[in-house]
């Protein structure tokens, strides 16, 4: 039997307008699994389904559309002493049967604990919240919407004769793991329960022939009905026109106003070192300091890290924040007000070290705040600065002070006299996250930013979101310029 | 004997490494080196179907796994065809026989490589012919030699590799030497012979006499651990020798302090020492009495570095405490004091919390088979050894919510129930403990009544085994070595029946 497009056809062949899998679907698949397998011992079954619908263009013309869905089945099986597992997109009962058979052979081949550990009963029963991060609006995007979308796009661009790239982007994933044992629930710590997520993004270049002038703009949300395409393009647009025929400037320190977009791009350093277990071996910003009678490295927990203005959490209802859902999920504040009042942790260090049951997730989907001042109002307020768009190709050059280094792009300018005064050319910068919400002047209104899915092979990793405010902030460390516009 | 792995237990109060054989060198079943595990396999099974998506189209097939040396072409390729088939070996070998549960045997690192293994390695080295190989694979090349058995050749490689350092760069030509000695240590069977000639050549060339000691020492470990001991002898003399010229400045410096692990000078050398004693001379002195045996030691410490015999950091000699426990299982244990006097008693200080651990996907795992085995053994063997093994509570158990003292108590007395230790009791300790302020929270545990006593007002946090004789004094404290307890049993056991330590006087 084959498939649609030729390829080996599934025995749950998602309709058109179903382009994910259903949980009756995904349950329906798991059985069969389980009813394969042989010799006792447990199953696992992960599945993955997900749709992605894209569009791309470059120097003002599609370069690739597409509408794609696939599945990804992993099995693992515990048989006696071992555990094998194998990974397929094939579910035909003949491809099924022979990746349990797979599994199970590795399983012979890789014992891995052969000494029980008597006594213990299941893992426990977890509480799993439903993410709010569900859209029809992008689910329902079709190819043809987002060629229209694309084509209105790039029209504004052409017709200054400037030059567009970018990319309109629909996902709509499904994921289920769970255990023969417990195919029904409740679900423990280890599974994760049916559960479907939609992401939208939209990101844009604007240049002109000359490649002396760059802008951009671009935002992600699970919900394509809040991204305001056309918005995006005519600020790319403005800030590709703004942006031509920059001068040079020397490095140095420079008082900056950073746009929402460089505040995240900036911010991202820091949510990496954002867990407990580097802190306590004394290699982040959050280790305090060694104390030589307990032995154990203090941590900054409960001390003030940053200005008082900025508080960052995570609240799972909201849905502008939505990520996938891990067990026992709350609300968390990791700056409250300026000191740092949580770090990640998992769900093993919360048992051993704190005899707490759930783990505290890392800084993913955040919310920072900010206060009430305008862009506009910041650089009325700067006798000398720099307003940065954006950076790009950030890295971390010292975990210990998340000091970082990367570069301005898509449209820097500078600031005399309350006024901008001119475009310049792109500089790279050496400088920490830290340090800069430790030099705050003034911060605005926060909004959502551009957060792109971090690895883009990985068909099933969500968003990441973040919503942070504009700021002006003293003592920016730039170190040379670069030619890149 | 394996007298720094005694020291080196109580120094560091290392848990886990001083409870079993940790440190075992040999080759397992989770493959040679451990570059590679069985995980990693299932892994690179999982990934080698899902990264390519015209793989993905095509019915699974077993792979075929036979090595065809002809598709391997550099030095790496060969290494790590050559591990896999012994990886593969020990992985059948694993099914059939647990050596977790078994005695270690030393001599396993004098045993040839299977000949499957050798093969592979004769086959694919064929194609690197020395003295035309680049030196640039000179690590792994020579491994594979030694692998393939072409000891000549390595020999020619190495001189070869060393005539390529400038003669002015002394600390390349150190670096070539170390990792020579790091081949020739992990090569099967060792190649000590190689491995001694290079250390000598390079402590005496060398002025550093602090880290020549640590050179010497090298060398006894791994002799010691392949059962030379001859050998292992002779490098004990060696450093007992550089020791007794050392400098005022040279025992203060901190390569000094850094020698053993961190353990600093005094423990290497206490085990040099013990090494020359070797285990008839401590069992002479054990035959006159417990005190005879603390006495050797002390004086040996006091004799070394200079302090006080008292100073000597291992309770041996000391009158063992009495275990206190919230929970005994059997529960009539909590009637009797133990170490109980008159009978030859071993204390074990276990923390189940250290044993057992879950993975990230819920799998649960056992850390300290091979302990617990041997301890059975032993308890079968000496069916009047009186065995009480000592748990404390951990606020919390594998994957478990966050059980109660009793709670965690009983699921510590199951799994080691699980074990089948004739005669062994079983005495848990509710772990006195605190919390940081938060928003921090860390829990800090405090030392235990039992963890106080048997640390006798020293620093250091004990672990392991403490061999008790009928009087109550503590014969040894150590790493768990069924070859010494066994012959320390049976010198008790004969005290015990002449009457004790005041007969044996």
């Amino acid at each position: 039997m084959r498939g649609r497009h030729g390829g080996p056809a599934r025995l749950i062949a998602p309709e058109d307008n179903e382009r994910i899998l259903s949980k009756e679907e995904c349950d329906a698949i798991a059985q069969r699994v389980f009813d394969f397998a042989k010799g006792g011992g447990e199953t696992r079954v992960r599945l993955m389904s997900w749709w992605n619908g894209e569009l791309r263009w470059a120097r003002n013309r599609v370069s690739l559309a597409s509408d794609r869905r696939d599945i990804r089945l992993e099995i693992w099986r515990t048989v006696g002493t071992g555990r094998g597992n194998v990974g397929t997109n094939q579910l035909d009962d003949t491809s099924l049967e022979a990746a349990v058979r797979a599994a199970e052979r590795s399983a012979v081949l890789a014992p891995m604990n052969r000494h029980e550990v008597p006594g213990v009963p299941g893992a426990p029963a977890a509480e799993w919240s439903k993410p709010a991060i569900w859209s029809d609006a992008t689910y329902a995007v079709t190819p043809e919407t987002r060629g229209e979308v694309a084509r209105a796009l790039v029209a504004p661009a052409e017709a200054k004769g400037m030059v567009s790239a970018g990319y309109t982007e629909m996902r709509a994933g499904a994921m289920m793991s769970v255990s023969s044992e417990r195919l029904a629930g409740p679900y423990t710590p280890y599974d994760t329960p049916y559960v479907t997520w939609t992401q939208a993004q939209c990101s844009m270049t604007v240049r002109d022939q000359q490649g002396n002038g760059s802008g951009w703009a671009g935002l992600s949300s699970y919900d394509w009905g809040k991204i305001d395409a056309p918005a995006l393009a005519a600020r790319a647009l403005e800030k590709c026109l703004a942006s031509r025929n920059p001068v040079s400037l020397e490095p140095g320190r420079y008082t900056v106003i950073l746009e929402p977009q460089a505040v995240a791009d900036l911010m991202e350093m820091m949510t990496l070192t954002m867990w407990r277990e580097r802190a306590e071996v004394g290699l982040t910003p959050w280790a305090l300091a060694p104390d030589d009678v307990l032995q154990l490295w203090r941590t900054k927990l409960g001390l003030k890290v940053m200005d008082e203005r900025i508080t960052i959490s995570h609240d799972p209802a909201d849905p502008q924040l939505g990520i996938l859902p891990e067990p026992w999920m709350q609300p968390v504040t990791w700056f409250d007000k300026g000191v740092l009042t949580n770090l990640a942790y998992d769900r093993e260090y919360a048992l051993a070290r704190l005899n707490a049951n759930a783990a505290l997730r890392g800084m993913t989907g955040y919310r920072m705040s900010g206060g009430t001042t305008s862009i506009d109002e910041m650089i009325a307020t700067t006798q000398r600065g720099l307003l940065v768009t954006r950076f790009s190709n950030s890295r971390l050059l010292d975990e210990r002070s998340v000091l970082s280094t990367g570069l301005t792009r898509d449209g820097l300018w500078l600031i005399e006299h309350g006024k901008i005064s001119k475009a310049v050319k792109n500089f790279r910068f050496t400088e920490s996250p830290l340090f800069v919400l430790n030099s705050l002047e003034q911060l605005g209104p926060p909004v959502p930013v551009f957060r792109p899915v971090k690895n883009p092979y990985e068909q099933a990793a969500p968003l990441t979101p973040a919503i942070v405010p504009p700021l002006k902030a003293r003592d920016f460390s730039f170190t040379s310029t670069i030619d890149a516009i | 004997m394996r007298s720094d792995v005694k020291i080196t237990s109580i120094a560091l109060g290392s848990r886990l490494p001083a409870l079993g054989y940790g440190t075992r060198r040999e080759p397992s079943a989770d493959g040679r080196r451990q570059r590679h595990s069985a995980a990693g396999s299932a892994l690179a099974l999982t990934l080698a179907l899902a990264a390519a998506p015209a793989a993905a189209q095509t019915r699974f097939e077993w792979p075929d796994t036979a090595v065809q040396v002809g598709k391997y072409t550099t030095v790496d390729n060969c290494l790590a065809a050559v591990s896999r088939v012994w990886r593969q070996d020990k992985q059948r070998e694993s099914l059939v026989v647990w050596s977790d549960t078994m005695p270690r045997n030393p001599r396993v690192e004098l045993e040839p490589l299977p000949a499957p293994v050798k093969e592979t390695a004769v086959r694919c080295a064929a194609r690197f012919a020395e003295p035309t190989a680049s030196l640039d694979d000179f690590a792994p090349l020579l491994a594979l030699y030694l692998d393939a058995g072409r000891d000549s050749d390595a020999t020619a490689l190495l001189a070869r590799r060393l005539a390529a350092v400038p003669a002015k760069r002394t600390h390349e030509r150190v670096a070539v030497g170390d990792t020579a000695v790091d081949v020739y240590l992990q090569a099967r069977p060792v190649r000590l012979d190689e491995a001694e000639r290079i250390l000598v050549e390079r402590a005496r060339s060398g002025s550093d006499r602090v880290a020549r000691l640590e050179l010497y020492s090298r060398l006894m470990n791994a002799a010691r651990d392949a059962g030379d001991t001859t050998r292992a002898r002779r490098a004990a003399q060696w450093i007992v020798a550089v020791a007794d010229s050392l400098t005022k400045a040279e025992r203060e410096s901190e390569a000094w302090d850094k020698l053993a692990g961190g353990n600093g000078g005094k423990l290497l050398i206490f085990g040099a020492m013990q090494e020359l004693m070797g285990l008839p001379m401590m069992l002479d002195s054990l035959r006159q009495g417990t005190a005879a045996l603390a006495a050797l030691e002390r004086n040996t410490w006091a004799q070394i570095t200079g302090e006080r015999p008292e100073a000597l950091p291992l309770p041996v000699g000391e009158r063992a405490p009495t275990i206190t426990a919230d929970y005994w299982y059997p529960r009539d244990a909590a009637g009797t004091p133990r170490p109980a006097r008159g009978h030859i008693s071993m204390v074990l200080l276990l923390d189940h919390a250290a044993c057992l651990h879950v993975d990230p996907t819920g799998y649960v795992g056992d850390q300290c088979t091979s302990l617990v085995y041997g301890l059975r053994r032993v308890s079968e063997r000496f069916p009047q050894l009186q065995i009480t093994i000592v748990d404390q509570t951990a606020g919390s158990y594998l994957y478990l919510p966050p059980p109660a003292p009793a709670d965690e108590a009983e699921l510590a007395r199951k799994w080691i129930d699980a074990y089948r230790i004739p005669g062994a009791a079983i005495a848990v300790t509710n772990t006195p403990h605190w919390n940081l302020p938060n928003p921090d929270g860390r829990r800090i545990d405090k030392d235990t009544p039992n963890m106080t006593a048997y640390s006798f007002g020293k620093s250091w946090k004990p672990s392991g085994i403490f061999l008790v004789d009928q009087d109550g004094l503590i014969v040894s404290a150590l790493a768990f070595d069924e070859v010494q307890i066994g012959k320390f049993m049976e010198v008790l056991m004969r005290r015990q029946t002449a009457g004790g330590n005041r007969a044996a006087k």
